[in-house]
């Protein structure tokens, strides 16, 4: 999303002899707190993301399960998981989990992308695709631990969920934080999001999910959008989220700086 | 210019490939630095927009390859190893010091200017096929993320190294160095005779050709001394 901004802390291909516009940096750090205990998987989120970015994707096909579309991709910028598993008892259980964009605090994308200010991050933490700058290398799908950027057919440029930089900077929350019913999905500054985050977690605890507890993973210098998980224990249940993401070394190494 | 004593040593049509290669892989070649050294981003200006030149790199990258691939089957029973290319390393030093006294038995090619051929066609074979595996949008997707960060790598560290071997061998055929000086003459494109040399030169560089082609064509009027 492009947009006149004097708060960004880190520049695609850009070092740091000519740091950005960061006049007006003095922001807090914000942060969406997903609690997939409180998702019913309605998918609101989905249909109010599409909505407030203007995106129109293709009408999918029923592919066996309730996950639709099948995947994220240019125009579908975040997705609900449906993961059923069974614990050791037999017992069956769904795992539901919002999929999009961490907004790490090291971005692997950024690190990856070749293109100068293509991809930016905020001082409150936004990681935002620069589209008009994009090339379309597609280097920031090899750099991006959770495999969540998109390239679009029709005109060769990434996409991915902006965290609603548009809404965020002028005070709003984003779409899928309002319009979530069931009050699974918060916004506000990532010191509260954490405090929410140690109630709800202690609250899963008393109820027996003795796993419950925050995804923050530090190994991206934690993320912007973090989950509230009923198994912290086990990530990797979720739809496959890494139990301990870092930007891979040979991304790293793969370009200079 | 009196043309009796002079050899044609690479012909029109491979003069061609060689120089329509070598501007493609200048153009792919600055676009890519580009990208791996983003403080040189000005560097892929030679395509047009950054944008422009991202889609065409992989075309223009397919078009080098191509090419080499052509040179590869024109060039390579001349790079073949035979058992004399020992000779060449065993007096490598007189080589490099362009001191022409012992014959080293060298045909078209000396073991060096082997080994230049072919670790080219190894690094340009390599950065094809990584190439098309990082290549959007057409063919990356076939494709798992860990290959492609696995090829975007060793596209690099190829296309890295290529880059520097072929500034730093161009600069040295062409400037530096005495033995070889005479290989940017052959194949150089401006003038049709500079893809020409001099017996003398051929008789000091690439005795055994003249004993080959003296045995085969019986017409030549006289043999080299020092030639067996």
């Amino acid at each position: 999303m492009a947009m006149q901004s004097q708060d960004i802390i880190r520049r695609s291909a850009t070092n740091g002899l000519t740091p950005a516009p960061q006049a007006r940096d003095h922001q807090q750090e914000v942060a969406k707190l997903i609690d997939v205990s409180i998702c019913t998987g309605c998918k609101g989120c989905q249909v109010a993301c599409s909505e407030w970015n203007d995106l129109r994707d293709e009408v999918g096909h029923n592919v066996g399960v309730y996950d639709n579309p099948a995947d994220l991709t240019a125009e579908t910028w975040t997705v609900i998981r449906f993961d059923e598993v069974e614990d050791e008892s037999g017992r069956l259980e769904w795992l539901l989990r919002k999929e999009g964009c961490m907004h790490c605090e090291e971005p692997g994308c950024l690190k990856a992308c070749p293109s100068p200010g293509a991809i930016v991050q905020f001082a409150n933490g936004i990681v935002d695709f620069q589209s008009d700058q994009c090339i379309g290398c597609g280097y920031c799908i090899a750099g991006c631990p959770f495999d969540v950027p998109r390239i679009n057919k029709k005109d060769n440029k990434a996409y991915k969920c902006t965290l609603c930089a548009d809404r965020v900077s002028v005070g709003q929350e984003p779409a899928c934080v309002k319009t979530c019913p069931t009050g699974a999905i918060s916004f506000g500054s990532k010191a509260d999001m954490k405090d929410l985050a140690a109630t709800r977690v202690a609250e899963l605890k008393s109820r027996g999910h003795e796993g419950a507890g925050l995804y923050d993973p530090q190994g991206v210098g934690g993320t912007h959008v973090m989950y509230v998980l009923t198994h912290a224990d086990k990530p990797e249940m979720y739809h496959r989220l890494p139990k301990d993401p870092h930007i891979s070394r040979l991304c790293a190494a793969g370009k200079n700086g | 210019m009196d043309t009796k004593n002079l050899i044609l040593r690479t012909k029109f049509i491979d003069r061609m490939c060689h120089w329509t290669m070598v501007a493609c892989f200048f153009l792919v070649a600055m676009s890519g630095l580009s990208w791996f050294f983003p403080s040189l981003s000005w560097m892929n200006g030679v395509l047009g927009t950054p944008q422009l030149a991202r889609m065409l790199h992989p075309f223009l990258g397919t078009v080098v390859f191509v090419l080499l691939i052509c040179m590869f089957f024109r060039f390579v029973h001349h790079n073949m190893p035979v058992r004399t290319d020992v000779t060449w390393f065993r007096n490598i030093v007189d080589v490099l010091m362009n001191r022409h006294t012992k014959p080293l038995k060298i045909g078209k090619y000396n073991a060096g200017q082997k080994i230049l051929f072919w670790c080219i066609m190894l690094l340009i074979s390599a950065l094809f096929a990584t190439g098309v595996v990082a290549w959007r949008p057409y063919f990356a997707g076939y494709f798992p993320i860990p290959a492609i960060r696995l090829a975007l790598l060793a596209h690099s560290l190829a296309g890295l190294g290529l880059s520097c071997w072929s500034l730093g061998i161009s600069i040295w055929v062409s400037g530096c160095a005495g033995p070889l000086r005479g290989c940017s003459q052959a194949m150089f494109p401006v003038h049709g005779l500079n893809s020409i040399m001099t017996a003398g030169m051929k008789k000091r560089l690439h005795p055994l050709r003249i004993l080959r082609q003296s045995i085969i064509h019986d017409q030549r009027p006289h043999r080299y001394p020092g030639t067996r």
